[in-house]
């Protein structure tokens, strides 16, 4: 009866109201890919060709329902394997390679639905309450930074319960759940082949595609002061459970905290003209679960800024003292993410195989300063506008293990320049670095050495037609790193667009790479890869894009967190959009 | 196989649904600007608001914000408000005050650090991403990425709203709703 009264009191409000009671907006990614990797099966009995051929389809739906209620967001993704076979003495077999969950093996498919992400909010005064997925970020992102990273496609979100309440001056945020990663990859295959490792005539592995995750626990409270004076002030306190088992058996292990983070920071802004910042946390590891079982020590995280503006100049300072703290991130780095990342310090459009150790480093104390020379009063579309910069990072890595290929500790050192230039519609953009990392023992193993630069150039050429065009490079130097040594490389990206308007862009990729550690082979040559994309917009909301060629394979960092990324050789149409 | 078509028939709906269904209700929120003052979607009710979504590494955000301080400028006093949320992450969010102090920018820039509100408005992250918010508090327009020339279709839109229903001749209200630190 009440339930009854309830909708008939909703259905009479709707009645009354022209507003809608419930208002649904949602995003939509969809994608069909068909994969020719140019890998062959030394010795296998395969008269095909190429073996590695497969399909993959890809759709992402997002949808928010909106009312007085609040707001429920969800996201489901979707993804099918077909065409996955391979040839055995000519005969031809299906494989699956999205292992477990799944929801179904038919011949030559495996597909997989999972409801990623859910959640409602709701919003009271100037704070609001999430039940279900969240994100949650503190600080600098030092004690816990989980956080959607688009650029590298990892999303891990907290889920259980956030809220957000705003007294006054105050904000005080706190959650509590378990970790959430979002487990396809929108945009990198969701099938691991891996056929080269394979000895000859061995029965293939049944995956790794989707790996069944694990549900880590996290707590964590902050507390905010703002406008004491010119001051804002927030201290906070972050409690980890990380979990062996699989699934739902792993809330079982729950109870144990393994890393408490304890932090406060301070920030004073336009005092005598100058932005001051400072964060400090302390990594207590009750257990040794962090540590892979070593005597864990307690470690710490500072990280301070200052930013001045004289005259024409910005003056941005930056230094961090990072120690024994990184071992927060390595209970969850078999699942490829990061579940908190202090800025880094680092140039990261180039980090490199080795020098990615930086951002993961374990023991590591350095600096940046950068200034920019800035024009006076607004950008503004009809004022050419250029604002060059000069950055240095100094920076002392004494972390000799993990990722590191240097066996002492180094100094690396790293100026940067760049400029942009804004001038109606045409633009100009570039930034150049030379970086030096220098062994303690430099006579005897000498240095990396890295040359980078990098541009994009927008020009109009004739009515609503425009030209794009996007590079960067890199030539990269080994040190001695003895049974580790790698070879001398250099890589380029680059793309050239026409385009018109919004409506119509037709592109051009080529990509080159000597780096013997890039897994993928060129379509062009075996070392260039070629490829051509349009991409149509039929109405504001809708993108459809054709993509024909290869590119390569390679490591990309991102927000503190550096994933290996499968190259690509074959064809894919996506259309994304929103509703 | 029911699963797949039901999200077959959610793109399908989509598409269909896709040039009415915009006239949907902003998402409120509340968020900090560069300086730590409050900054609530609900208090600029009756005004025309744009909200950017952008990042300090965006170069096509950095292309944009010109033509949109511009707007701003021209439209803030026929009641026009622009809220300007960076999409930059806590690791990054120090370059963002720098960079807008930098340029000049005299409208509000407020700080998404967990993104909270982008997963609201733009689960796909796509960047720049304009929101056109009526003086009703729904969503009049979207706009993905940004293009040489979609500024004017942005201000044409904006003026279309503006003459539809004319909102209170106020200047724009950058003060923030909670003392802020200065």
């Amino acid at each position: 009866m009440t339930t009854f009264l309830a909708a008939a009191a909703w259905a009479q409000e709707a009645t009354a109201s022209k507003e809608p009671v419930v208002s649904v907006a949602g995003t939509e990614d969809f994608e069909v890919r068909w994969y020719t990797p140019r890998e062959h099966l030394a010795d296998f009995p395969d008269s095909h060709g190429h073996v590695a051929d497969y399909g993959e389809q890809v759709n992402r739906l997002t949808l928010l329902g909106s009312s007085k209620w609040g707001t429920l967001f969800a996201q489901i993704d979707e993804v099918t394997l077909f065409g996955d076979r391979y040839f055995l003495n000519d005969v031809s077999m299906c494989e699956s390679q999205l292992v477990r969950p799944t929801t179904g093996d038919l011949a030559c498919h495996t597909r997989y639905v999972n409801l990623e992400k859910v959640a409602w909010t709701q919003q009271f005064g100037g704070g609001n309450v999430t039940l279900g997925d969240a994100y949650a970020s503190f600080g600098r992102g030092m004690a816990v930074d989980l956080d959607r990273n688009v650029d590298i496609d990892l999303d891990t979100s907290v889920r259980g319960v956030k809220a957000v309440f705003r007294p006054g001056a105050w904000d005080v945020t706190v959650f509590a759940g378990v970790l959430n990663r979002q487990q396809v990859a929108q945009d990198n295959p969701n099938a691991l082949k891996n056929l080269a490792a394979l000895p000859p005539g061995s029965e293939r592995p049944a995956g790794p595609g989707i790996s069944p995750d694990r549900m880590h626990g996290v707590a964590g409270l902050r507390l905010d002061r703002y406008g004491i004076g010119h001051v804002n002030a927030g201290a906070h306190v972050v409690v980890w459970d990380f979990v062996e088992a699989p699934g739902l058996e792993g809330l079982g292990e729950l109870g144990s905290p393994d890393v408490i983070v304890p932090g406060a920071s301070i920030e004073a802004i336009d005092v005598a003209g100058a932005d001051l910042f400072v964060e400090a946390d302390a990594f207590v590891y009750p257990t040794a679960a962090a540590w892979g079982g070593a005597d864990p020590r307690t470690g710490h995280a500072l990280y301070g800024t200052a930013t001045l503006y004289p005259g024409r100049t910005v003056w941005l300072f930056e230094g961090k003292w990072y120690r024994d703290a990184d071992y927060l991130n390595h209970p969850t780095g078999s699942e490829l993410y990061r579940v908190a990342a202090p800025p880094t310090l680092a140039y990261e459009r180039v980090i490199t195989e080795d020098s990615s150790a930086e951002v993961a480093s374990m023991n590591t104390l350095g600096g940046r300063v950068r200034v920019d020379l800035i024009p006076s009063g607004p950008a503004l579309p009809d004022v050419t506008r250029s604002t060059p910069y000069l950055a240095v990072a100094v920076l002392r890595d004494l972390d000799t293990g993990g990722l590191h290929f240097n066996a002492v500790p180094e100094t690396i050192v790293h100026p940067v320049i760049g400029m942009e230039v804004l001038s109606g519609h045409r633009v100009f953009a570039f930034n150049a670095g030379a970086r030096a990392d220098l062994r303690d023992d430099l006579q005897a193993n000498g240095m990396d050495r890295q040359l980078h630069l990098d541009f994009d150039v927008k020009n109009p050429i004739l009515g609503e037609w425009f030209t794009a065009i996007s590079a960067s490079g890199e030539a990269f130097a080994w040190g001695n790193n003895g049974a580790l040594q790698q070879q001398d490389y250099v890589e380029i990206e680059s793309s050239i667009t026409a385009q018109r308007g919004s409506e119509l862009a037709l592109v051009w990729y080529t990509d080159y790479s000597s780096n013997p550690l890039v897994s993928s082979v060129g379509n062009l040559a075996d070392r260039v890869y070629g490829a051509f994309e349009v991409q149509v917009k039929p109405t504001d909301a809708w993108t459809v894009k054709a993509f024909f060629g290869s590119y390569k394979a390679g490591i990309r960092c991102s927000g503190g967190q550096c994933r290996q990324l499968p190259g690509f050789e074959g064809a894919r149409v996506a259309v994304t959009g929103s509703f | 196989m029911r699963i797949f078509g039901a999200v077959m028939l959610a793109v399908a709906l989509a598409f269909v649904a896709s040039p009415t269904a915009q006239a949907s209700e902003a998402p409120a929120f509340t968020l900090r600007d560069t300086t730590g003052a409050d900054i609530r979607l609900d208090a600029y009710r009756g005004k025309v608001v744009i909200v950017q979504f952008w990042a300090t590494w965006c170069g096509p955000c950095k292309s944009e914000m010109p033509h949109l301080q511009k707007i701003y400028t021209d439209l803030a006093p026929k009641g026009v408000m622009l809220l300007s949320i960076s999409s930059d992450d806590a690791r990054s969010a120090v370059k963002v005050k720098p960079y807008v102090t930098g340029q000049g920018y005299t409208f509000p820039v407020l700080l998404d650090k967990d993104s909270s509100v982008t997963k609201l408005y733009n689960p796909q992250v796509t960047l720049p991403y304009l929101v056109v918010i009526d003086q009703n508090g729904q969503i009049a327009k979207i706009h993905t990425g940004y293009n040489p020339g979609d500024e004017l279709h942005l201000r044409a839109e904006v003026e279309a709203l503006l003459a539809a229903a004319p909102a209170a001749t106020v200047p724009a209200p950058t003060v923030p709703t909670t003392a802020a630190p200065k």
